[in-house]
């Protein structure tokens, strides 16, 4: 199979929905849920969210993927929307989620016929959906998303969990990242760590050790650290001394962005960690996409959600509470949206003082 | 609710996909449960998707919803016309419907959830939901089956056995194949068996049968047959699928000639053919018969194909027979027009065209015939008949044509040792002695007859070696019991006394000596005992078992070939008495004798003109034989044959 790279396009959307304007009747779940609020959610879901319950990545020709399908599922918990919920669910069940293992096909794009153009499954979209459909059904009481969460965590530990010198590895798919599947195997994706649902699978999935997999997936991240500004890259590979994957950019791109924003809404607030990647990956306003090897900053990306990472992790430093303008949420293209309520969620919840 | 008879059957069958077990008849126990529901209350019936189908003229789901009901309530009748039923209800279900029917299911979950909100006091009815969720599930059995994700479709449609029914035998095929696809036959039959038992729509029925064509074995086919409907007009249903079967029998004997194919099939096929006369069975027949090389079989059925159409498959097995039967021309002619129609026809023109070429004798081609056989040869790069050309231009003594194309066909294939020797030949022709000299230094060591060519001959010389020679060898002696000097002696003794099998085993003893020199002597003594007898074979062997001087090894090559060009003649072998002669030709002159041989190998290939040649000059000699061979030779070219 040939490797997925996941491209993204920083340009800002040029149409905003303002805030506010699409607020619908959702209004009457517990406020303890909304840490999206209702108006944010209309916005997101008014722009990315079909009305078959498909979440399209606007940057990337309008094709749908398991991460954008489990990012939208995770929002709509935060935001409340059950229905809204349930609508992504069932698309995701029906069309995407469809593989022999268990697994969810990562790649759907609504111009190919079957629309599953990649069968092959993307581990971090299988771990958020089973997150959030973990979340959802114990704070719904739908024990139908509880068990479907299961399911599903118990299909991701079978297929994607390899032993490795470095620990338990995270593979970032059930094909092509392991030995004999590429030569610098095995390959990770650092990003692909979503550290905060970590413990729910835990508590789904006795089988598998989720610890060590956050363990190892820390340890990796804390540890890996190339060119001057001392990150990570988006593909690693660990077949001997850890270096950028061959095939792929080694570049800090948009995978590995996520990473301090996941290790944040996981808890983490080490500030050696807050400060290695606040100095290491801003760029003017904005964050930088850094080649690994060169040092040189290639791309600079300033939709609001893309700032408001680096913004977060300086207000943990002390450096004071989130630019007003990043505080309120206006969509941009799917993926920069995604970030910022994820970012303004977790800081409603923990960090109102960034606020 | 009580179990039903549709829940009863669908379960049935989810637990026969599950343990493989044989089907119940269905329509038993829908009698029984029928009993007893009718027995029952009056039921409530929510008929509010049926009468929206009804109205919007929707009859493939009206008639699913009814066959859905029966199934759930087996005491409800169906109204008589249900596009009677007045319109009723809530209009907020309706537009439900409607967005189902338009299978928008995520706008009807979305809708539900919208008026939950507005009035809490508002359920959706139950019919909805389930078929929304029957709705959906049926979406990822069918994105799992289109994905060849065969585990997936086989646990959802067995978690779902609602979806297993006359109403939707798109799922039914999808589950039978998944079980196909996933080795499990019998489970696979099962399901095509459930429709054929269960369900009447006659088109669904083929269509049923054609797809398990594609994933069952034959008996499993002759069991779902036994399950076959006969029409009104008498007829079986699936008349057209045993046609199919016997077709696709006979074609995987075409593929694999120890396959053994029901006479009754290849009948059904010949049969279907003189009725339909589609070409493509006759195609069958014929591929068949040649698979089994049944030449003449397979040469009547590509006839009739031809007959009907001239395709460029039906070409290549008329051809093919063609050739089997030695009428290369034909073949050359019947592939003509599809030489550049792809790579196999070509390769089958080329394989006439080679043919055609090396005839005996060669036939004289039309210029239309050489002009594009030449180009095939070309775009081809086909070395096999580059140098069939070049023979074919030596037969017409024009040698230097014939050099240009062993040249090209070595040029394709530098390994072609026939043609190195016909370029050696050609050379030796035409007096290249260079040309020669550079041939056999790329072929030393790797041909014998090619280092033999053009080489000087000597006279030959009767004699025998230095050793002395006994006068006496009447008496028998063992030649085990004799030193090798004394077997040698021995040897020629008995040749001389013309017994050339004691001979032959004396000189054998003399092989056994430490002397080369002997070693030598006895091997060409034991040569030309057996040449004396007639054993060329071991005469050819015995040359080699000892190194020679190049004297006596031309003597006996051409002795020994000599020997051979009549064996050969006498075999009725013309074309391979002329090979031999010619090599013999190369590595001495012909001698009188020969020259005759030579003429009537001609005479009997009908090569009147070089016979006529040879004849001629043999009878110059003043041998009688070549005069009587030019007699005849010149009546014959008066009178061909």
């Amino acid at each position: 199979m040939t490797l997925r790279r996941k491209t993204r396009q920083g340009a800002r959307a040029a149409a905003c929905v303002a805030a506010g304007l699409l607020a619908g009747p959702a209004g009457a779940q517990a406020a303890a849920q909304q840490l999206v609020h209702a108006d944010e959610w209309q916005a997101y879901a008014g722009a990315f969210v079909t009305p078959e319950g498909r979440i399209t990545d606007d940057a990337n020709g309008g094709i749908s993927h398991s991460e954008g399908q489990g990012y939208g599922l995770l929002l709509a918990y935060l935001a409340g929307a059950e229905a809204d919920f349930d609508r992504i669910w069932h698309f995701t069940l029906a069309e995407m989620k469809i593989r022999d293992d268990g697994l969810v096909a990562w790649k759907w794009d609504p111009a190919a016929t079957p629309h599953i153009t990649d069968v092959n499954n993307a581990s971090d979209g299988d771990i958020l959906i089973a997150y959030a459909l973990a979340l959802a059904g114990k704070d719904w009481k739908k024990p139908e998303y509880t068990a479907a969460a299961a399911d599903l965590t118990a299909a991701i530990g079978a297929a994607v969990l390899i032993p490795d010198p470095h620990g338990l590895l995270l593979l970032p798919g059930a094909t092509g990242f392991a030995e004999g599947e590429r030569d610098d195997a095995p390959v990770v994706n650092p990003s692909y760590w979503i550290f905060e649902a970590m413990p729910v699978l835990a508590r789904l999935d006795p089988a598998h050790d989720w610890a060590a997999v956050a363990a190892t997936g820390a340890a990796l991240i804390s540890e890996i650290r190339f060119g001057t500004r001392a990150l990570p890259p988006d593909w690693l590979s660990l077949a001997g001394e850890p270096e950028p994957a061959a095939g792929f950019p080694p570049d800090f791109g948009y995978n590995a962005l996520r990473i301090p924003l996941y290790l944040v809404r996981a808890g983490n607030v080490d500030p050696a960690m807050l400060a290695r990647f606040r100095e290491g990956m801003t760029a003017g306003d904005g964050i930088a996409i850094v080649n690994l090897a060169t040092d040189e900053v290639t791309g600079a990306l300033d939709d609001p959600g893309y700032r408001a990472i680096p913004a977060l992790l300086a207000c943990l430093l002390g450096e004071g509470p989130l630019p007003e303008e990043l505080t309120t949420f206006t969509t941009s293209h799917y993926y920069p949206s995604t970030l910022h309520l994820l970012v303004l969620s977790h800081a409603r919840k923990e960090l109102p003082q960034c606020l | 609710m009580p179990l039903t008879a549709g829940f009863a059957r669908d379960r049935a069958l989810a637990l026969a996909l599950l343990l493989a077990l044989p089907l119940p008849a269905a329509a038993e126990q829908m009698d029984g449960a029928g009993k007893v529901a009718e027995a029952q209350e009056t039921i409530n019936v929510d008929e509010s998707a049926l009468r929206y189908f009804a109205r919007q003229g929707d009859m493939r789901r009206l008639n699913a919803e009814i066959e859905r009901l029966k199934a759930l309530y087996p005491g409800w009748r169906p109204p008589a016309d249900p596009l009677a039923l007045p319109p009723g209800g809530d209009p907020r279900i309706e537009a439900m419907w409607r967005l189902f029917a338009e299978g928008r299911y995520a706008e009807v979950r979305d809708a539900i959830a919208k008026t939950q909100a507005e009035d809490p006091d508002w359920t959706p009815p139950e019919d909805l939901l389930n078929q929304l969720a029957a709705g959906e599930t049926r979406t990822r059995l069918v994105n799992a089956s289109d994905l060849k994700q065969y585990g997936t479709v086989v646990r959802v449609a067995t978690e779902n056995p609602e979806l297993l029914t006359c109403a939707d035998t798109d799922v039914l095929w999808r589950v039978a194949e998944a079980f196909a696809e996933t080795g499990k036959g019998e489970r696979a039959k099962d399901a095509y068996s459930y429709v054929l038992e269960n369900c009447e729509n006659p088109d669904e029925r083929l269509a049923t049968m054609q797809k398990a064509m594609n994933e069952l074995r034959r008996p499993m086919m002759v069991d779902l047959l036994s399950l076959e409907h006969t029409q009104t007009d008498g007829r079986g249903e699936f008349d057209s699928i045993r046609d199919e079967l016997a077709r696709r029998a006979v074609a995987e004997g075409n593929a694999d000639a120890k396959l053994s194919v029901e006479p009754a099939d290849l009948t059904r096929v010949a049969a279907l053919f003189e009725t339909k006369g589609d070409v493509h069975d006759a195609l069958l027949l014929g591929w068949y018969h040649l698979q089994r090389e049944q030449i003449s079989e397979a040469s009547t059925w590509f006839e009739k194909a031809h007959g009907v159409e001239d395709t460029a498959v039906g070409a290549q097995g008329l051809a093919l027979t063609q050739i089997a039967e030695g009428q290369f021309a034909s073949a050359e002619a019947t592939m003509a027009p599809w030489r550049d129609d792809s790579d196999a026809a070509r390769s089958v023109y080329l394989a006439a065209s080679a043919n055609l070429l090396a005839g005996d004798p060669p036939a004289v081609l039309d210029e239309a015939v050489l002009q594009r056989m030449v180009p095939a040869v070309l775009k081809a790069q086909d070395a096999a008949t580059a140098r069939q050309l070049g023979w074919y231009a030596r037969a017409f003594k024009q040698e230097k044509t014939a050099e240009q194309w062993f040249v090209t066909a070595l040029g394709w294939n530098a390994g072609d040792e026939d043609a190195a020797y016909g370029l050696g030949l050609t050379r030796v022709a035409l007096g290249d002695s260079a040309g020669l000299k550079a041939l056999k230094s790329d072929w030393s060591g790797k041909s014998e007859r090619i280092a033999a060519l053009g080489v000087p001959a000597r006279g030959g010389s009767g004699g025998g070696g230095g050793a002395a020679r006994v006068t006496d060898c009447t008496r028998y002696v063992n030649p085990a019991s004799l030193s090798a000097g004394s077997a040698l002696a021995r040897g020629w003794c008995l040749l001389d006394a013309n017994r050339a099998m004691d001979a032959a085993a004396a000189f054998g003893v003399a092989l056994g000596s430490s002397s080369a020199k002997t070693r030598s002597d006895a091997a060409y003594g034991q040569s030309l005992a057996y040449l004396r007898a007639g054993l060329v074979d071991q005469a050819a062997a015995a040359a080699t078992r000892a190194t020679q001087s190049e004297g006596r090894s031309e003597e006996l090559m051409s002795s020994i070939l000599s020997e051979r060009a009549t064996a050969a003649y006498n075999r009725g072998r013309y074309r391979e008495t002329l090979e031999i002669l010619d090599h013999r030709a190369s590595v001495a002159p012909e001698q009188v004798d020969l020259m005759v041989l030579r003429g009537y190998s001609l005479y009997n290939l009908r090569r009147y003109h070089l016979a006529e040649k040879v004849f001629e000059a043999a009878a110059r000699s003043g041998n009688a034989e070549a005069a009587r061979g030019l007699k005849l030779t010149r009546a014959a070219k008066r009178n061909p044959r």
